[in-house]
């Protein structure tokens, strides 16, 4: 009996040590699986991915082009802080402090495209955030970095109104990219960015651009990608079976929606007339919702949530594009708000050129509008955007290298297109180009001068 | 007498043990520096920057002639007239330590014909210990023909860096490489 109560006892520890074994064997440890839902500090979801977070170490800058993961544990820990210890009282405005003097020193940046508010920028919609501060870049001051200090500044889009805000909290996370930037090893192979702020080029261009150090010796290289729509290769059984993939999650009852395929290529599905989802062979996705007639005045991050949460939940979205994209412009046209979205590929925003935008009557790579609480309409390029194989004899790798640097390009702007030499540039950034909707995409200078753009 | 030998050899060792990287290093002297520091107002702000002796080239990054960093990397930015053809090598004492007499650059960047903005950028490696820069700048309208200006980047090794770590470690080697903050 006696003996019988041990074995029963081994077996049971083992059996424990095996199920032990298990969750370090898949899951590294259990401290960042929350298997109860309960949250930490204050709630608050990841609403806005930034359009880059920088880090500036010293006299260089680098971008963090690491994966989502990394850019969802820093937003995390930040909005936590701020969640759980900022109230709007706290925000101080920051007279002596100037954009300039904020990147001459060592922190962390986070740079949004648009104006938001701090409510949407933790993603949380706790009372005590609620302002009417509009934010464009959040700066983590690293330097007085200690065991019980963050001093952060919250920056609005024209750079002139800083605001700052200290908490009595650290930020281990932020300590420790910090840290690894900070490692010669870890950034000799990186790309290093030039602030125009602080740099020679500050009079010629009138916002403040990362600027890309792009030498002969140390050119930044980069995945040469390729566009296509494998829709349009497919057979019209494989077509269809495909985009019902995409389009089911629209309909109420999919096994019931009509199915209308047009003479230009084009695809309709429809249910009752209720929801309409409309593919073009030119590489779109277009639905829009009849019934939204629920009169409802939604505060901007329950917009907000209620726009992200469609992209999350659609299955007519691609993968990739979900995971690229970021929130570039919010426009409102009376009772509608549409959300823009462009993309960006290991760190490196995508633009469409102009004739690019017509063919897909696009302006940014995906567009949501919302009225009242609810989401109407939508359209999104569905091609595919995936790194060039290598089998061309023109791409070699896979790979090139971006062949000038920003000094070149300053000067070839003012020589060819600001010949009185009054007017400044907007921007001068590295960007992939996309300049057609099947084909390469290469990585190049975009410059934008007067609100339009220059490929010089 | 024994014992006062003894102590002085003892004394010269410890000297030599507690001096030696000083030594060694005197032996890439900066006095060879042709360069001076300027303080130019611009935008309400007073802006340090290195000038040759004849003005023609002013050097906005790095300021100093002898600049402290941890970096592997820095960017030399300056202004210069339209038109500057200009030519950067690295001498590193370090690298070159065996044969000092014989020194070859580590690295020469030959930058793009200076254009219409009259300003230049140029990303240098930087090896550990001190970098002895030499900027040669031709230009033929202004009767430029190969003037130099020498100055020195000092790029501080891990151990430095360690030692001076924590703690608010972050502050103390920014404030090592850019002067304390006020």
């Amino acid at each position: 009996m006696r003996r019988n109560i041990v074995k029963i006892t081994m077996l049971v520890m083992l059996v424990a040590l095996c199920m032990w074994q298990i969750v370090i064997l898949w899951l590294g440890d259990m401290s960042s699986h929350n298997f109860l839902g309960k949250r930490g500090a204050g709630n608050h979801v990841i609403l806005v991915q930034p359009k880059a977070i920088w880090v500036n170490v010293g006299k260089l800058v680098y971008k963090i082009d690491g994966s989502r993961n990394e850019y969802s544990m820093l937003i995390n820990e930040i909005s936590g802080l701020v969640v759980s210890g900022v109230k709007t009282s706290d925000i101080e405005k920051d007279a002596d402090m100037t954009y300039e003097d904020l990147l001459s020193m060592p922190g962390i940046l986070y740079e949004y495209d648009l104006e938001l508010g701090l409510q949407e920028l933790v993603g949380s919609d706790a009372e005590i955030l609620k302002s009417d501060i509009g934010v464009n870049q959040v700066f983590i001051d690293m330097s007085r970095y200690n065991d019980h200090m963050t001093n952060f500044y919250l920056v609005t889009d024209d750079t002139r109104i800083i605001y700052a805000v200290t908490l009595y909290e650290r930020l281990e996370g932020h300590q420790k990219i910090m840290e690894r930037f900070n490692n010669p090893d870890a950034t000799r192979n990186l790309v290093g960015y030039q602030p125009s702020t602080t740099s020679n080029k500050k009079q010629y261009i009138r916002r403040n651009n990362f600027l890309p150090l792009n030498t002969k010796e140390a050119p930044i290289e980069y995945d040469i990608l390729q566009v296509s729509n494998p829709i349009e290769n497919m057979s019209r059984e494989e077509k269809i079976e495909e985009l019902e993939q995409y389009v089911n999650s629209f309909f109420a009852n999919p096994l019931l929606k009509e199915i209308d395929e047009r003479q230009d290529g084009s695809i309709i599905f429809s249910e009752n007339m209720r929801a309409i989802v409309k593919y073009e062979p030119r590489g779109t996705l277009e639905f829009s919702i009849t019934s939204a007639n629920e009169a409802a005045k939604l505060t901007p991050i329950e917009r907000l949530t209620k726009v992200m949460g469609f992209v999350e939940a659609c299955t007519g979205i691609p993968r990739f594009l979900k995971e690229g994209m970021y929130l570039s412009e919010i426009v409102n046209q009376g009772e509608e708000y549409i959300y823009k979205f462009d993309y960006k590929y290991k760190g490196f925003t995508m633009q469409l050129t102009n004739p690019v935008k017509e063919e897909l009557g696009l302006d940014h790579i995906l567009e949501i509008t919302i009225k009242n609480n609810q989401v109407i309409k939508g359209k999104w390029s569905i091609l595919r955007i995936e790194p060039k194989e290598s089998t061309d004899a023109d791409s070699g790798d896979g790979t090139d290298t971006v062949p000038r640097g920003f000094d070149e390009i300053v000067d070839t702007m003012y020589e060819l297109y600001v010949p009185d030499g009054y007017e400044t540039l907007d921007a001068v950034q590295c960007q992939y180009i996309m300049s057609t909707t099947e084909g390469k995409m290469n990585l190049d200078w975009v410059v934008q001068y007067l609100g339009d753009w220059y490929y010089p | 007498m024994k014992f006062s030998k003894v102590s002085m050899v003892v004394f010269a060792f410890v000297c030599f043990w507690m001096f030696s990287g000083s030594l060694y290093a005197s032996e890439f002297s900066t006095t060879d520096s042709n360069v001076k520091v300027e303080v130019v107002e611009k935008d309400d702000k007073n802006i340090e920057m290195i000038v040759s002796e004849d003005k023609y080239v002013r050097i906005t990054q790095p300021t100093k002639v002898n600049t402290s960093t941890f970096e592997s990397k820095m960017n030399i930015a300056g202004e210069t007239s339209q038109g500057t053809e200009i030519v950067i090598e690295v001498y590193n004492i370090q690298a070159d330590k065996d044969d000092i007499s014989l020194l070859k650059a580590s690295k020469v960047y030959e930058l793009k014909t200076v254009g219409i903005t009259k300003s230049f950028n140029q990303l240098i490696e930087l090896l550990e210990g001190e970098n002895k820069v030499v900027l040669t700048y031709t230009n033929e309208k202004d009767k430029k023909d190969k003037e130099e200006m020498i100055f020195y980047i000092i790029r501080e090794s891990e151990k430095t860096k360690e030692s001076v770590k924590k703690p608010d470690s972050v502050l103390k080697v920014f404030e090592t490489i850019k002067g304390p903050m006020s």
